[in-house]
């Protein structure tokens, strides 16, 4: 479903990805993890489309189609969904108004019709309740005055809401106590179908407890240094990232 | 505060003062030779009413001032950032605009536009005269308020024109405000008698245009007795494609105790010009709320002058421009604290597309024997296009000890955070752009509590914002444009 080769991109001149190489296959749950500065957000919003980052080579393609020809809002429709890290606040806009209309921006697209008040209101509720979110917040700007948790809950509300093809987490743990993350782990799970791939990025291993991926990786310095299994995961909480940027470095001499 | 865009867009016409004071000088003359042709001889005045004395006193001390003020040029401080150059040379016809064949279709959609309630009181002056036929509702019986033009009040209650009429506006200002009673004919009074509530807003509607390149002096009295409660809306519309000049000035006057809600929707043509003065006077433990909705003219001018002036009493002001185009706004507000325990608030906020600017000035008079009063100031402006530009000036002067005032200034462009985060969610950009411009809007509009108003108000800002937003040639540049510039001339007073 996605085909990432030898993916290159700066961001203001400076070079962050040096050849990205992933493939992640439908219905699979794929995690990324890395260091500090190790370009793991930079892969996340080049593959949303944010401008401010500048591929210099490479491909990307989305059900064999061209993703990073496509407009950010076109590929949101295409069902290529972000979790933000750190989710904007939007004063004056209610998130149940802004999601109605990003649903029927992505119904118009799969071909469906136009979801109703009365449809979204009993739709949002029932979705809201796979992450615990209070259905009041829904009435309130977007974001504004939520607690972090509540943040990260809202975001994977709207992924409940929009049913992507390909959802990616972007630290979606970071600022999390143990009850947040299990809730919000617990609605990610609930995500989980064999219709819908997913790109879990995280720094720390704890989110994985939870969220058993089918493959890790690991990015060092813009590229992917090691892959493999769920365990390795854990190898790395137990080992830091020091002991595979010591492997590559042997291994590059 | 940040500064943007490149220097050329913001280099001062050095066409130049010469000019600017030839053509001026010409058009003040062709103003004096109108008044002399049309109120030198005013049979009227002979008959010796109080009422046509007033009036006559009002013009000639208009004319006279008007002789001596002029219109404002660029060394006029508070007209620093307004350039009247294009308005003096538009060639106006100076003369009162006769009554010329009304196209009463066009009028009334325009009306109807304007005024969605069709069971509100409505007084329609046309170029400058009241049209009975195109009015509504007038003759309804409320005991709470009364709304007549002046030709009615001078029969059924002269009093309140010969005592009130002229007794706040200040026509030393600037030759405009002296021009609006030089030429001092037709006008509305609103009259709030003590104790009573107005359940429903009253509609002034002032039509220009009807004939093209005409001027028009619109004249509002606003009496609420101590006490009262009401709502009333100036409507300032006109036929698209005209060019003309609305010169308005209102008088308001809040006796003891008294609540008033003032809308001002100036929702001009493109090619007009439109400029306006209210002068608010305050009685003990009064309240006044202003709200200042301005879409439309070439050039704009409101000047709102809040007199605090029995302790108690208080004020909000409200304001929201949105441009685009070459369009124009100026909003000129003054509150003077001139007593105790006088609070006011005040919000403003603008939104410029293309090369449109906008101008704030906020001047908060704090007098010395002011004590234990608040002032809150804030005035945010949003840069749609690359060659907007926003002046915003806070003038705070604080001469007592003991009061709370704060006051912020800001301008910006969309938020790129959050255009992004919505363009991830399946939203285009433009509907994006519309909703976050929408949202900024909506947080002066939601301040306008008769909802029929309110949703007048949202109308003409998203027609506005719509036009600007999705129908404009650089859309796309609006997000990404680094241009449009941005200046803070406040003196930046607060303790």
């Amino acid at each position: 479903m996605l085909v990432i080769k030898d993916l290159h991109a700066e961001v203001e001149g400076k070079k962050i990805l040096n050849g990205i190489d992933l493939e992640l296959a439908v219905g699979q749950v794929h995690a990324v993890m890395g260091p500090n500065g190790s370009g793991k957000s930079t892969l996340a919003s080049v593959l949303v489309g944010r401008e401010l980052f500048k591929v210099t080579k490479g491909s990307v393609t989305y059900d064999g189609h061209n993703l990073l020809a496509m407009e950010p809002e076109v590929r949101a429709r295409e069902g290529v969904f972000l979790s933000f890290q750190y989710p904007v606040e939007i004063p004056g806009v209610s998130t149940s108004y802004f999601l109605r209309s990003a649903l029927n921006a992505v119904r118009k697209q799969r071909g469906e019709s136009e979801l109703d008040a009365m449809d979204f209101i009993q739709m949002s509720k029932e979705k809201a309740k796979l992450v615990e979110l209070p259905a009041a917040l829904l009435s309130r700007s977007i974001n504004e005055g939520f607690s972090g948790g509540e943040k990260k809950r809202n975001e994977i509300f709207q992924m409940a809401m929009l049913e992507p093809r390909l959802a990616i987490l972007d630290e979606t743990d970071s600022g999390l106590d143990v009850d947040a993350l299990r809730v919000v782990a617990n609605g990610v799970n609930a995500l989980r179908s064999p219709d819908r791939a997913m790109l879990i990025i995280t720094h720390y291993q704890r989110l994985l407890d939870y969220i058993v991926p089918d493959k890790t990786h690991v990015l060092v310095g813009g590229r992917i240094v090691k892959s493999g299994g769920a365990d390795l995961a854990r190898e790395v909480e137990e080992r830091g990232y020091r002991w595979i940027e010591e492997e590559v470095g042997a291994a590059s001499v | 505060m940040a500064i943007a865009g490149s220097k050329k867009k913001w280099a001062p016409r050095r066409y130049s003062r010469r000019i600017f004071l030839a053509t001026s000088a010409q058009a003040k003359q062709g103003f004096l030779d109108a008044h002399e042709r049309f109120f030198a001889a005013d049979p009227r005045v002979a008959d010796n009413s109080d009422v046509h004395t007033r009036v006559a006193e009002l013009r000639r001390i208009g004319i006279e001032r008007f002789g001596m003020l002029a219109f404002p040029g660029p060394k006029n401080e508070d007209w620093k950032y307004t350039s009247v150059a294009s308005l003096v040379a538009a060639d106006f016809d100076p003369a009162p605009a006769a009554r010329s064949e009304i196209p009463v279709d066009r009028v009334s959609a325009i009306i109807d536009a304007a005024v969605s309630d069709q069971s509100a009181q409505v007084l329609v002056f046309v170029d400058g005269s009241p049209i009975a036929e195109l009015s509504r509702n007038l003759d309804e019986v409320d005991t709470a308020v009364c709304v007549m033009s002046f030709e009615q009040a001078a029969t059924e209650n002269p009093k309140l024109l010969s005592e009130n009429l002229g007794q706040f506006l200040d026509t030393n200002a600037h030759g405009f405000t002296a021009l609006n009673s030089a030429f001092l004919s037709a006008g509305a009074v609103v009259f709030v008698s003590a104790g009573k509530h107005a359940a429903r807003p009253v509609h002034l509607v002032f039509v220009g245009g009807v004939q093209d390149k005409s001027v028009s002096h619109p004249r509002t009295l606003i009496i609420a007795e101590p006490g009262s409660s009401a709502t009333v809306a100036e409507h300032y519309v006109g036929l698209p494609d005209s060019s003309y000049l609305a010169n308005a000035a209102t008088e308001i006057v809040l006796g003891r105790g008294a609540r008033l809600s003032h809308c001002k929707l100036q929702r001009e043509a493109a090619g007009a010009f439109h400029v306006a003065r209210i002068q608010v006077h305050q009685g003990e433990g009064s309240e006044f709320v202003s709200h200042a909705v301005a879409v439309g003219a070439r050039l704009s001018r409101t000047e709102i002058h809040v007199a605090l002036d029995a302790p108690e009493a208080s004020c909000s002001l409200y304001g929201l421009y949105a441009l685009e185009g070459d369009a124009h706004a100026d909003h000129h507000t003054v509150i003077d604290h001139a007593q105790p325990r006088t609070r006011s608030t005040e919000l403003y906020k603008g939104i410029m597309d293309g090369r449109s600017r906008g101008v704030f000035t906020g001047r908060v008079l704090v007098r010395p024997d002011a004590q234990k009063i608040s002032a809150s100031q804030s005035n945010s402006n949003l840069l749609l296009g690359a060659g907007a530009v926003a002046e915003t000036r806070p003038q705070l002067e604080i001469y007592a000890d003991d009061v709370q005032c704060n006051h912020g200034a800001t301008i910006g462009r969309l938020d790129e955070d959050a255009l992004f985060y919505m363009r991830q969610r399946g939203i285009g950009p433009g509907p994006a752009k519309r909703m976050l411009t929408l949202a900024f809007a909506a947080e002066v509009t939601e301040h306008i509590a008769d909802p029929h108003l309110r949703a007048s108000a949202e109308r003409a800002v998203h027609e506005r914002v719509e036009h600007a937003v999705l129908g404009g040639n650089d859309g796309a540049d609006a997000v990404h444009g680094s241009g449009g510039v941005a200046r803070d001339r406040g003196n930046g007073g607060a303790s």
